[in-house]
């Protein structure tokens, strides 16, 4: 009987899980997802390439730095070490690509954003 | 003599890891068994080597998903022991805390995964639906659901406004409240009993002498837990027990890992009370001398180890035995021995395994272990 009832009130009751990926999915206000880097505000300094623990950042040249978002770990690392604070962290956590190269990061497609 | 071989794994729907177990079967009881790791060995010993110490940190939250958090512990208390660096009680309160909120959600997902194996995938799914107030916490405080990435050397990442830490008690006491419930189920229910009590028995001899560790080695009345007989953090301050049972078996070690998550949430209410209102120092790079050290913290399955060097501030070997290497692979044959074929994932899940954490490679010499004492350990590791 305790079953049952349970049972129908679970008919009407909304799911625990969240609506992904067609609802409202929320992230807390610190999540590391995707990385945005500020271009303009770089000044060169190479602190983020140097001390990335699995080498993600590649520099090319000031305001020019490449991102491979396949082999980061989102550890934080980078934003805490610039000094300008040119690194940002966006709430974007769905990298999900066939193609691997899609997530290395260029320099137009971080523009873009 | 067995009568034919059944192969369970390296891919079997109640592994949640790859391991291969070859069991030789008379009708239906265990007789022989042939272990098989090193699906996942990732070499993670050899990544470290050459890295700086602040980009370990980070690499060895990586080695374990349920116990990233104790694993960037041992490797802060092993560098802030060797520095002789002193870190504010502020911050040892957080990462205290911290640590018990990895160690709930962990022992969580496993009693769920333990229910699972038992047939009662409905306790497995309200377990999980608990666990996910317990990881919402983590990535409102830390930032990351898997990863938290909240310990430096000597510091954290953020500071966690007071206001915070008292809505993390109010979480905290309402799931320890809704999860008392499938708790009774576990300590009373009638098929789960059946199941667990007497199934997988590790006598306490021969967890001495293999020296294992955790809630395996508390089910079988040992009372062995780093937080009270090595205090780090701020366990020193706390006051919890250590709930140890003498039954040796499956149902047991359910049962240590069920109480401990009352004695977290008991460590946590404690520890939020008498946090100490501070500034936490700003992050700085770590300059280290060469040199080595070891120190050990209690994961979630026991006592975890690191042996670190460091050479022009840089790591220069990371030694690590996880708990599930000082446990699985000595106690899995005798408890498996003479158990029934069915009872093989129940025993296995019992003893809580993290495989990717424990692949090593080991070296047997001439058909025997080698155990190494500590000016030996120092010589083989360290080179000197
Ligand atoms: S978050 Fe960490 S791994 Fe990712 S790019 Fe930054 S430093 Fe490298
Ligand atoms: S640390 Fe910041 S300022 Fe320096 S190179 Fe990297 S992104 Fe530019």
């Amino acid at each position: 009987m305790r079953n049952m009832i349970e049972a129908l009130k679970n008919l009407f009751r909304k799911p625990a899980t969240e609506p992904f990926p067609f609802g409202e999915h929320k992230r807390a206000e610190k999540f590391r997802g995707k990385i945005f880097y500020d271009a303009e505000k770089c000044i060169g300094c190479r602190l983020c390439e140097k001390n990335c623990p699995v080498d993600a950042i590649k520099f090319r040249k000031k305001g020019d730095i490449v991102f491979d978002m396949s082999s980061c770990i989102f550890c934080g690392m980078c934003r805490d070490v610039c000094p300008p604070k040119c690194i940002h962290y966006t709430k974007e956590d769905l990298m999900i690509e066939k193609d691997k190269k899609k997530l290395v990061s260029d320099k137009r497609d971080w523009r873009k954003q | 003599m067995h009568d034919f071989i059944v192969p369970f794994g390296p891919q079997h729907p109640a592994e949640k890891e790859p391991m291969c177990i070859r069991a030789g079967l008379e009708g239906e009881t265990i007789t022989e068994l042939d272990l098989r790791f090193g699906y996942v060995h990732r070499g993670m010993e050899k990544i470290f080597e050459g890295k700086g110490i602040d980009q370990g940190i980070y690499l060895c939250e990586r080695i374990c998903g349920l116990c990233s958090e104790s694993h960037s512990m041992a490797f802060t208390r092993t560098i802030e022991e060797m520095l002789g660096l002193d870190v504010p009680m502020r911050v040892r309160h957080l990462r205290s805390i911290v640590t018990e909120l990895s160690r709930l959600h962990s022992h969580m997902i496993w009693a769920g995964f333990m229910a699972h194996e038992a047939g009662y995938e409905t306790l497995f799914m309200y377990l999980m639906r608990e666990r996910e107030r317990i990881m919402d916490i983590l990535e409102r405080t830390t930032g990351g659901r898997v990863h938290y990435g909240i310990n430096k050397i000597g510091t954290l990442r953020y500071d966690v406004p007071n206001a915070k830490l008292a809505k993390m008690v109010e979480d905290v006491d309402t799931t320890l409240k809704n999860i008392e419930k499938y708790v009774d189920t576990f300590r009373n229910d009638g098929t789960l009993k059946e199941r667990l009590v007497g199934t997988g028995m590790i006598t306490g001899i021969q967890a001495k002498r293999f020296g294992i560790v955790g809630p395996v080695a508390r089910g079988c009345g040992i009372n062995n837990d780093v937080r009270k007989s090595d205090p780090y953090a701020a366990y020193d301050l706390a006051d919890f027990e250590v709930p140890t049972y003498k039954g040796c078996d499956a149902w047991s070690r359910t049962m240590v890992r069920l109480e401990e998550l009352y004695e977290s949430g008991k460590i946590i209410r404690q520890l939020i009370k008498d946090i100490p209102d501070e500034k936490i120092p700003a992050f700085k790079f770590t300059k280290a001398d060469d040199g080595d050290h070891f120190a050990r913290i209690e994961a979630p399955r026991g006592e975890l180890f690191y042996y670190l060097k460091v050479r022009d501030s840089k790591i220069d070997r990371l030694a690590i035995r996880t708990p599930s290497m000082a446990v699985l692979p000595m106690v899995l044959k005798p408890a498996l021995m003479g158990e029934k074929v069915s009872d093989l994932p129940i025993v296995i899940s019992s003893l809580d395994p993290c495989f990717s954490c424990m692949e090593r490679v080991v070296i047997v010499e001439k058909g025997k272990e080698k155990v190494y004492t500590e000016p030996d350990f120092r010589r083989k590791f360290s080179g000197r």
